[in-house]
């Protein structure tokens, strides 16, 4: 076998266990499908209203996924501790490609360093290592986008990724998906 | 100004001029240079983004018979239609569809060189893929035909600059006016037209 012969890499495609609605399956790729993977990276479209990382109601109860690994997961702010992560933006009319399709609402930081960024154009988020993000709130949908997000660490693992699991969500906030 | 303030940020939306049949402008964020609307100054990787809207090809060379160019671009960099080499970076090149319906449809075939001589391989697909090109190692040709719907290519490199990634491109590469063909058809003067001259 040629010495590049492996270097053509199908991504792996993680179908969501239950339909969610306003956005696609995800494309992964990183060390567990490359060894020489520097980094792990996600692809998905927006297809519709959405919402990540919101938190559960004040008087719901936790939900908690977990995955094979053990690792536990759920809809909240995360936190990377050993990576940093950027988070691409970007729209689908070739056209026009200053034109998101959409409106983002993000959040990054906590407490007094809380931002909350705005946009409706193609953006990169810069998550530092350690800092909160989340949640994120998409609105006004018009066209689909993509989402392109990157680690720089080769596997989840290695990110060190954990849950702020006592985020509350923000109901003035919720975004309810187009069905 | 709070200390996470700068951390959405603007990616630079080169556009190129003369357009490129085939491919929308590419949006770009790294460290390239200061007071550019893509500087941020934190980040460790340079990324591209690149819509592909028809049949196209990258690092091709020029036709055997045509002048072969070297450009000069706008920060003084050399460059040109010519495979590369990455002397201090890796490189990842995802090529992802654009049909939520069907994300296994690239929306076109892609033809991709990797390495050279006795190592060359040409990786043929039409579902997404990701190619990592290891430091050092040419790449391209790139040819996208049978182009059915709009795909992305993003890139990543290893590196937060172009210049920190060493690229260095093979000026000896001549083009294959076969599959130079299949990508353009049989209209070499629309090949002449856009290439002409520097990119702006």
């Amino acid at each position: 076998m040629g010495k590049y012969a492996d270097h053509c890499i199908t991504m792996f495609l993680k179908h969501h266990n239950s339909p969610e609605p306003g956005r696609s399956d995800v494309f992964m790729f990183g060390e567990d499908h490359f060894k020489g993977a520097a980094h792990w990276v996600e692809i998905w479209t927006v297809t519709g209203n959405n919402m990540m990382m919101q938190g559960t109601p004040k008087d719901g109860d936790p939900i908690i996924h977990i995955g094979p690994d053990g690792h536990r997961g759920g809809p909240y702010p995360k936190y990377h501790r050993h990576a940093d992560n950027l988070m691409f933006f970007y729209g689908t009319d070739p056209g026009n490609l200053t034109d998101l399709g959409a409106h983002v609402e993000f959040h990054l930081g906590e407490g007094d360093d809380e931002e909350v960024f705005h946009f409706d154009e193609p953006r990169c988020i810069f998550v530092p290592k350690g800092v909160r993000h989340g949640p994120m709130y998409i609105t006004e949908f018009r066209r689909n986008l993509v989402i392109f997000d990157l680690l720089t660490a080769p596997t989840r693992s290695a990110a060190g990724t954990e849950n702020d699991f006592t985020y509350v969500a923000e109901e003035s906030k919720v975004v309810i998906p187009d069905s | 100004m709070g200390k996470l303030s700068e951390n959405c940020a603007k990616m630079l939306l080169r556009q190129d001029n003369p357009p490129r049949p085939g491919r929308a402008g590419t949006l770009i964020f790294g460290q390239e240079f200061k007071n550019q609307e893509d500087y941020f100054k934190d980040t460790p990787v340079l990324t591209e983004i690149m819509p592909i809207t028809g049949n196209y090809m990258m690092m091709s060379g020029f036709p055997q018979g045509f002048e072969r160019k070297v450009y000069t671009m706008s920060d003084g960099h050399q460059g040109g239609p010519y495979p590369k080499y990455n002397r201090n970076a890796d490189k990842l090149m995802l090529f992802s569809g654009t049909n939520p319906d069907d994300l296994n449809d690239l929306g076109a075939h892609v033809e991709f060189h990797l390495g050279e001589g006795k190592d060359e391989q040409v990786f043929h697909f039409d579902e997404p893929r990701g190619i990592f090109v290891p430091k050092g190692v040419r790449h391209g040709p790139i040819y996208i035909t049978k182009f059915r719907r709009n795909l992305t290519i993003f890139v990543v490199f290893t590196q937060p600059s172009k210049t920190a990634c060493d690229i260095v491109n093979d000026w000896t590469y001549v083009g294959d006016n076969e599959k130079i063909h299949e990508v353009i058809g049989g209209d070499m003067s629309l090949y002449e037209k856009f290439f002409a001259e520097n990119p702006k």
